[in-house]
């Protein structure tokens, strides 16, 4: 009961926040899926790096390092080393979004590459593959409901959907940055609390506890794990496939958000560490407090809810136990919401309003990401709820295929040279490799399917790119020698004034 | 801090990121006597990237 009663005060704060939102928004595609290009930093950086938080890593993390060791965290690693691409990709993609108006992924390969039908891939693709990820958290919100307060699961995932619907689809990207901000300190917050109460409740000294878990479960505290998992090879494959997390289109949509550019400097420092933060309080919950309490026998699905079990079994366990369920709601939530937004501002952006509707007015770009937002819940909801297996490949191939635009972005930034067959023919034959390093031939050598389809992507877009014409003369001057001037001469004072 | 500069530690920290807790070996020394090196590794390689970052980014795009 107590449970319920948090989780409808909590959703019913997120409501509010989106209907300020709405009253703060301007009624234009600008204002509703940027929060009109004018957020600050404090919500900037807090939607930023809760994006990338959701159930799977909340659960995930304590559940990885009690089956795996501390390599569950090779993940932070990549998280470590992306941050610095906050600043030399922000920058630049904030500067083209100020001066072209650029709003989605497919803006910038469509119009850098000079190229429609790069434009229309990239979004149906990220599309495809980013809403499994929507319905994948809300089942797997309705389950964690079910386990702490008994609701069905399909009464649960149906209700926290609507809660999703209400406030992305009312407020936009303004009211997503803002419960992000809530919902961050919310999560935030209650991990350390855990962390401290279990610690604290602990009958023995914490030195004889590691001991303990030492014995039950040998091989956690170092690399490769109990397992032989975490090799350097899957750490250089964690670092990667997380590092570019630049190419999320729901982390790519926020380079175009902010008022100021400086908003990604901050981010830079703060993602490793928030990172550090949030994460090694689950990693030590999974390596020291579960090996203890519950032996060295768990499954992997028991050790996922294993938080849950160890705070059930504490002084004010159902207190704690609510809050552990609103801190997988507060990460849930904080992705889905973003990435609903960007499927809507995808479709609308690059489909809907170049293809279908070409004259669409403002109001009508509005109403008609609202639909889009109306449709991809229930698709994601339904999908999640009873065919979760058709999303399984996809989610699969998500984050691996997202990493297949970091090349042709990077490129299209940085290389004046690379044009638009060698960054088509990169990133088409990347994903090919994936697939075939995936599923034909896993992971040859010993080397994985990612880093196999990272070498033929970017060894494929350099030798096309070189061996095909330049891009024009407009286009580098464009894209490369004006950004350079606005970013690094006196002249940048005219963008954002 | 230059760029060549910012470049080669970031190199050297994804480095240890990789190799690092394999190079600190199965039995790490517990700091407290309850936390493992190699968990106080990831909190340092953590706060790393975060100075690095900042020493170079604090004037980028700023003078050039």
């Amino acid at each position: 009961m107590f449970t319920i009663v948090a989780t409808a005060i909590f959703s019913l704060i997120l409501i509010s926040v989106g209907i300020l939102a709405y009253k703060k928004n301007e009624d234009t595609d600008d204002g509703f899926f940027l929060g009109g290009r004018s957020m600050g930093t404090f919500a900037t950086v807090m939607t930023l790096v809760f994006s990338i938080w959701s159930t799977l890593a909340f659960y995930g993390v304590v559940g990885e390092a009690y089956i795996n060791g501390i390599g569950a965290l090779g993940i932070a690693q990549g998280i470590f080393w992306g941050a610095c691409l906050q600043v030399f990709v922000g920058y630049r993609l904030w500067t083209m979004g100020k001066l072209y108006g650029m709003s989605t992924p497919g803006d910038f390969f469509g119009e850098r590459f000079q190229s429609n039908f790069f434009r229309v891939i990239t979004s149906v693709g990220l599309i495809f593959f980013t809403m499994p990820y929507i319905g994948i958290q809300l089942a797997g919100l309705g389950s964690g409901l079910k386990g702490a307060a008994g609701v069905p699961v399909a009464v649960g995932t149906v209700v926290l959907a609507l809660v999703l619907l209400v406030f992305v689809s009312i407020g936009g990207m303004r009211s997503v940055a803002w419960t992000d901000s809530v919902q961050g300190v919310v999560f935030t917050v209650i991990v350390f609390i855990s962390l401290i109460a279990l610690m604290v409740s602990m009958p023995e000294p914490l030195t004889d506890v590691m001991k303990k878990s030492m014995e039950v479960r040998p091989g956690l505290n170092s690399a490769p794990g109990p397992n032989g998992k975490y090799s350097p090879l899957l750490f250089l494959h964690l670092t990667i496939t997380i590092g570019s997390f630049v190419v999320w289109p729901h982390i790519f949509i926020r380079f175009f958000i902010a008022k100021k550019k400086e908003t990604y400097k901050t981010l830079a420092v703060a993602f490793p560490i928030y990172e550090v933060l949030c994460m090694v309080p689950l990693l030590i919950i999974g390596i020291l407090i579960i090996p203890y309490m519950f032996g060295g026998n768990l499954t992997p699905m028991e050790a996922q809810t294993s938080i849950q079990l160890a705070l059930n079994q504490i002084p004010f366990g159902h207190i704690f136990g609510a809050g552990v369920f609103l801190a997988a709601f507060a990460a849930s939530m904080s992705t889905a919401s973003s990435q609903l937004l960007a499927c809507s501002s995808m479709f609308t952006g690059d489909l809907y309003k170049r293809y279908i509707n070409k004259d669409a007015s403002n109001k009508n770009i509005v109403t008609t990401g609202r639909v889009a937002i109306l449709a991809f819940v229930i698709i994601s909801t339904l999908f999640g709820l009873f065919w979760p297996n058709v999303f399984s490949i996809a989610t699969q191939f998500a984050t691996p295929g997202y990493a297949q635009l970091l090349p042709p972005l990077m490129a299209g930034l940085f290389w004046r040279r690379a044009n638009k067959q060698g960054a088509i023919t990169g990133t088409l034959g990347g994903f090919l490799t994936l697939l075939l390093t995936s599923l034909v031939w896993p992971s040859p050598l010993g080397i994985t399917a990612l880093l196999w389809s990272m070498i033929a992507n970017v060894g494929l877009l350099v030798i096309v790119s070189l061996a095909t014409p330049a891009p024009p003369e407009e286009i580098v001057y464009k894209y490369h020698d004006s950004i350079n001037e606005e970013l690094f001469s006196k002249k940048k004072e005219t963008v954002g004034a | 801090m230059s760029r060549n500069t910012f470049f080669v530690l970031t190199a050297l920290g994804i480095l240890w990121g990789v190799f690092g807790n394999h190079i600190i070996g199965p039995n790490p020394p517990l700091v407290f006597g309850w936390l493992p090196l190699t968990v106080v590794s990831i909190i340092f390689t953590g706060c790393y990237a975060a100075l690095i970052n900042y020493l170079f980014f604090k004037n980028y795009g700023e003078v050039e």
